[in-house]
């Protein structure tokens, strides 16, 4: 099922946004006019990545600089060293991802 | 999926946007490249940052913070004098030959 989310123009290259869709809350990226969608918290310390920052295809979270890719989902780093957290398994935090269908100008999410 | 692919992947994206108005660009040599930054990943998980495979750590945050990759802004006249990085991960933009520049250590470079 698709449900529109946002409106292409809401968001600006580089940009994200936060949106909820049937309680669940979604990180939407703009990058190279594309629009990707995430799960919105950080499986770090469940920080919001729509308040993080876009450099790329690369989310980082605003909290302790946790990268992941926009694209997929994929986990690229764990948190800085020294938060009092051990380096931790970083191949099961990996974000959910979802489907975007772009639809004159609305963005619209399969899920 | 394999992350550590995708890790490399990321770092040269992000480290192309430092070093590019700092003069350099990554080796011609795609070979050493891809082996200092997986070395860098390494790096990363382990201490969670990624410092410079080929220097060591001093373990007080001062002088480490200086081998953070790319480290050129804390080694400019050293670099700029043998035009690459100390690993070769990184050259001036005018080298296509980077097996011809010598890895001279700064206490050698005239005026040291």
């Amino acid at each position: 099922m698709s449900i529109e989310v946002a409106k292409l123009s809401d968001i600006a290259e580089g940009g994200l946004i936060n949106v909820s869709v049937n309680g669940s809350e979604i990180v939407l990226g703009r990058y190279e006019g594309k629009i990707y969608a995430v799960e919105k918290r950080c499986k770090h310390m469940r920080a919001s990545l729509n308040m993080g920052t876009l450099n790329g295809y690369i989310l980082t979270c605003p909290l302790h600089h946790m990268q992941y890719d926009i694209r997929s989902g994929i986990a690229l780093s764990g948190p800085i060293a020294n938060v009092g957290v051990p380096i931790i398994d970083i191949d099961s935090m990996h974000l959910a991802s979802f489907e975007v269908v772009l639809d004159n100008g609305k963005i619209k999410l399969e899920l | 999926m394999d992350r550590v692919q995708e890790r490399k992947k990321a770092l040269r994206y992000i480290f192309q946007e430092v070093i590019d108005p700092l003069g350099y660009k990554f080796s011609p040599d795609e070979e050493i490249v891809d082996f200092l930054l997986e070395q860098e990943v390494a790096l990363e998980d382990k201490h969670g940052i990624p410092y410079c495979p080929c220097q060591g750590l001093m373990g007080n945050r001062e002088d480490d913070m200086k081998i953070v990759c790319p480290c050129i802004p804390f080694h400019r006249r050293h670099f700029d004098a043998i035009k690459r990085c100390w690993c070769g991960l990184y050259v001036h933009k005018d080298v296509s030959d980077p097996d011809s520049l010598p890895q001279i250590p700064e206490s050698e470079i005239e005026g040291s």
